[in-house]
């Protein structure tokens, strides 16, 4: 799994989405999967009770179990029960956008997603780095942060810097607060300044890029785990793999999968999306500066 | 006429004519004193997250260390700017 990346890449989406968008909506999407998934992964302890997945990659990622909210569909389906509910294009394109960025995000472990669940159940990995949920949140860390998902982290924490622009205050008064209602509302109700709208934007990458260089230092500095720079790593972690697929059946099955998501995608907005889009008239602008 | 080979230089605006648009300042802009809020919250942020790991670096508390630091060096400055 994908540590930082997924705060990180909330900030380059919302840049490059060229509508509006609600960045929050984003943000959520990137954190969905693993906010409905991830608690029990490493266990939940009850006293002496320990609830934990006999085997914890096939719960997160596979199915049976909740893998099914790591797939491209998982993201259109959550998009459109928010556009239903809510009738705010911004918070549905944003939340499908984030869970679909999350889903492609963490192909790169030694476990991948099951990208065009329920067609298939293909697991889709490119096997970057191992992926240890069943070693505890520490076990975990120190696999990733001891791997090439630090590279992974790193790599998206470059790419946030590069797009500065998206952290600066007239990007966020003039493209982030128009954009979504959420913010006046912080503003009117909870009644939160300027100063505290604009730090709770950048709060996610603060915290993303901290993360990176606090689970790092605690991996090699405090316990000493070695640096694997090969792909797949780290040899000394007992990593979860996948079955390799026959290439016949690979293919067979991502013809299928393709094929059953584009035509779900396609009768979902025929049926239902596009009544729901019209319906959902755009959110009036919210003012970027604050009337007197 | 020769062709004319520069531009000439536009004549001054009148003083009827309207100025240019300027664009609008942001309603709120990072000052040092916020400044100095986001680089102490990275300091606690890296250094209780390399000792304490989760209950420092999870997706509440950390942005939480953030916001907090932010908005109580903002809070400071603004005190001692105008004590009363």
């Amino acid at each position: 799994m994908s540590w930082a990346a997924h705060e990180l890449e909330s900030y380059l989406l919302h840049k490059h989405i060229r509508t509006r968008v609600s960045f929050l909506a984003i943000l959520t999407g990137c954190l969905a999967p693993d906010m409905l998934t991830k608690l029990p992964v490493y266990g939940i302890e009850l006293g002496n009770l320990v609830i934990r997945p006999e085997n914890p990659w096939e719960y997160h990622r596979g199915w049976p179990g909740a893998g099914f909210t790591h797939s491209l569909l998982f993201a259109a389906v959550l998009g459109l029960l928010v556009l239903w509910i809510f009738r705010s294009r911004e918070w549905a394109l944003g939340l499908a956008v984030g869970t679909a960025a999350h889903v492609l995000t963490d192909i790169f472990d030694s476990v991948g997603t099951m990208l065009f669940f329920p067609f298939t159940t293909q697991q889709y990995s490119t096997g970057m780095w191992a992926y240890a949920a069943q070693a505890g949140r520490y076990g975990d860390a120190a696999a990733y942060y001891g791997s090439l998902g630090l590279v992974w982290d790193l790599f998206w924490l470059t790419l946030a810097l590069l797009g500065f622009r998206a952290l600066r205050a007239r990007y966020f008064f003039e493209e982030v607060v128009p954009s979504d209602p959420a913010w006046g509302w912080f503003r009117r109700r909870l009644r939160l300044s300027d100063r505290v709208l604009l730090a709770l934007y950048r709060a996610y990458f603060v915290y993303g890029a901290c993360r990176v260089v606090g689970w790092t230092a605690w991996v090699h500095l405090i316990e000493g785990a070695p640096m694997d720079w090969t792909w797949g790593g780290p040899y000394w972690v007992e990593k979860a793999t996948l079955e390799p697929t026959p290439l016949p059946e690979l293919v067979t099955g991502t013809a299928i999968g393709l094929a059953g998501l584009a035509t779900a995608l396609w009768l979902l907005w025929l049926l239902l999306g596009r009544r729901l889009w019209a319906a959902a008239a755009p959110e009036p602008r919210e003012p970027a500066r604050l009337a007197a | 006429m020769p062709e004319q080979l520069f531009a000439l230089p536009e004549p001054p605006a009148s003083p009827a004519s309207p100025a240019p648009p300027r664009p609008a300042e942001p309603p709120h802009r990072t000052g040092p004193p916020e400044a100095i809020g986001y680089a102490v919250a990275a300091l606690v942020l890296v250094v209780g997250g390399a000792l304490f790991t989760t209950p420092v670096l999870n997706w509440l508390v950390g942005p939480a260390i953030c916001v907090l630091c932010v908005a109580t060096a903002g809070h400071l400055a603004d005190r001692r700017s105008d004590p009363s």
